[in-house]
């Protein structure tokens, strides 16, 4: 029962940000980042406490959801939502729509028989992210665990970040027992991140190209397999699905709103993986060079605001981790030790890799490869500029791979056999979204936005 | 479109209802859940002893010990002085010793639990339980 009540707080607690923030956003874009900001925000908030030496426990949770949904009570009464607009919905054959949602639905399924029925047996899970869940149940972060300094458990990887980890924690913290629980947080993030994909594109292209790379998404077979597993992979798909739709929102109209979002959501990326560091750096060179010419100065401002609100986002985790030990991996070390310029050699072999992730089709069907087709015939939709946008987002997600590729020093075969398909998984918001911008008219495309 | 969504649908039914994946792992832990909890008390952890592990089996050796550090939390589990850095099973069949059993018994554990190769059967077994102090 606390579980349940757990997952209602958490939505109740995200909508003050969500709405508070995104301004005239349609309903179910409030409802995308209402499903993926509670839970960050409750994380967060823990964090930061757990860090001033107070461990998660029920009362301060319950007092911090009750604090934001007063919060969300005050928004509620002056938000104006966006009157949805009817794109094209008659358009969309009966069967079609029903295809749509059964794959939907099947995702959902998928996702809910893993988070609900089965226990923690992702190797990742238990030896990485539900450990650290538990450290994080148990002791606050202040004074220092000593889980966090202990060699022998240098595998679980001490400092990657940990706010997957306590966003299961305070699930443990809500039913008062260390169990199985932690991972039914996906059954928010999933459907958030669902939702973000299908807004971000019904509102440029209309609802028959949404709800076709939605349903594309929601049953990618990645998704499904590690989205309830216990590991960080759904949530950092899930905000950054939902800092593309705040970014697309922030290019349409500007409003400071989506872009304090955006970086929050950047923030949180960073918090769940190192890799979210990337992909947060990566929105902030999107942004600088997001907009005509004659905007390029307000991007550029943008930009250095996004970076300044991520920074102090990203702050306590530096001061929290200096000098925790490093793990054999340790990429960021290698990447200072220019060890890059001698991997030169691997880039074939890691272009073959990416290259077969992308048409394995035991993970993905022809999901990338509809992608590439779509880019391909439709590259005049490059012209748009909101296409142009995601492309090289999505772009410079998969070239950031590459470093750390060259400088790994795992077996680049076994690497790849481990981990293409969930970095894929994580940019495939971005990719299901770049497929709806670029949607062929003959197809049921409707510019909804112009 | 329809060939994409059937391909990951039917690969993902595959995984979850057919070859029940996660359920058949779900079925092999709890074997090593239960070595565990047996070994361990409510305060005190375990110290794991491989034996007869080659570098073959490093695997088998990571996962026991991985499994059970997530199993006993926050009670120990040691393979190693714990100034012995432990990436994987390599690292933890070089370092799988320990001082004394008053070192031990400093260090929050209560018993050796040493797990042995089944040749035969190529998995491993539990060979012995030892309790300290007793």
């Amino acid at each position: 029962m606390w579980c349940a009540i757990d997952l209602c707080l958490l939505v109740v607690s995200g909508f003050a940000l969500a709405a508070g923030l995104a301004r005239r956003a349609s309903r179910l874009e409030i409802a995308a980042l209402t499903l993926c900001i509670g839970p960050g925000v409750i994380g967060f908030c823990l964090l930061l406490f757990s860090m001033l030496g107070l461990r998660p426990n029920r009362i301060e949770i319950l007092i911090l959801s009750a604090a934001l949904a007063a919060a969300g009570i005050a928004v509620w009464k002056t938000s104006r939502f966006e009157v949805e607009q009817n794109s094209g919905a008659a358009r969309i054959p009966s069967w079609w729509i029903v295809i749509c949602c059964c794959a939907i639905g099947y995702g959902f399924i998928s996702i809910a028989v893993d988070a609900l029925y089965y226990p923690i047996v992702e190797w990742d899970a238990f030896a990485i992210w539900q450990l650290k869940a538990q450290v994080l149940a148990i002791f606050p972060l202040h004074p220092l665990p000593s889980y966090f300094t202990d060699l022998a458990l240098s595998y679980s990887h001490l400092r990657y970040p940990l706010l997957a980890p306590m966003i299961s924690a305070q699930m443990h913290a809500m039913t008062g027992r260390i169990d199985d629980l932690g991972k039914t947080v996906s059954l928010l993030f999933y459907p958030g991140m669902c939702l973000a994909v299908f807004a971000a594109v019904r509102r440029v292209t209309g609802s028959f190209a949404a709800l076709t790379v939605t349903a594309l998404l929601a049953c990618a077979e990645p998704i499904c397999r590690y989205g309830s597993t216990g590991t960080a992979e759904l949530p950092l798909t899930a905000f950054y699905a939902c800092s593309l739709l705040c970014m697309l929102r922030w290019r349409e109209n500007r409003q400071i709103g989506y872009l304090v979002l955006t970086a929050i959501l950047s923030g949180w990326m960073a918090w769940t993986k190192n890799e979210g560091l990337a992909l947060a750096a990566i929105n902030a060179v999107v942004i600088a060079l997001s907009g005509p010419k004659e905007l390029r100065r307000q991007s550029l401002a943008a930009a250095a605001g996004f970076a300044a609100v991520v920074a102090i986002i990203y702050l306590p985790w530096i001061i929290f981790s200096w000098g925790l030990p490093r793990s054999d991996e340790d990429y960021a070390g290698r990447f200072a030790s220019l060890q890059l310029l001698h991997s030169f050699g691997r880039l074939g072999r890691i272009f073959l890799g990416i290259g077969q992730g992308l048409i394995d089709w035991e993970n993905w069907g022809i999901f990338w490869i509809i992608l590439v087709m779509l880019a391909i015939v439709e590259r005049r939709q490059f012209r748009n500029p909101r296409a142009a946008f995601i492309g090289t987002l999505l772009l410079l997600h998969l070239l950031a791979y590459i470093p750390a590729f060259m400088v790994t020093n795992w077996n680049l075969d076994e690497l790849f056999g481990v981990t293409i398909d969930r970095l894929l998984m994580h940019a495939a918001p971005a990719a299901a979204i770049l497929m709806g911008f670029l949607w062929p008219a003959w197809a049921g495309r409707t510019n909804a936005t112009g | 479109m329809i060939v994409s969504i059937g391909t990951c649908i039917g690969y993902d039914i595959d995984r979850l209802f057919i070859l029940k994946k996660p359920g058949r792992l779900a079925e092999t832990y709890p074997v090593v859940d239960g070595w565990m909890t047996y070994a361990a008390t409510p305060t005190r952890g375990v110290f794991l002893k491989f034996d007869g592990f080659n570098k073959a089996d490093a695997g088998y050796a990571q996962n026991i010990y991985f499994r059970g550090v997530f199993v006993l939390f926050p009670r120990p589990l040691l393979v190693s002085d714990p100034h012995a850095r432990i990436n994987n099973g390599y690292d933890l069949l070089k370092n799988n010793w320990y001082p004394s059993d008053p070192w031990l018994a400093e260090q929050g554990v209560g018993s050796v639990l040493t797990v042995q190769m089944d040749r035969d059967r190529n998995l491993p077994i539990t060979e012995a339980l030892r309790w300290l102090g007793r």
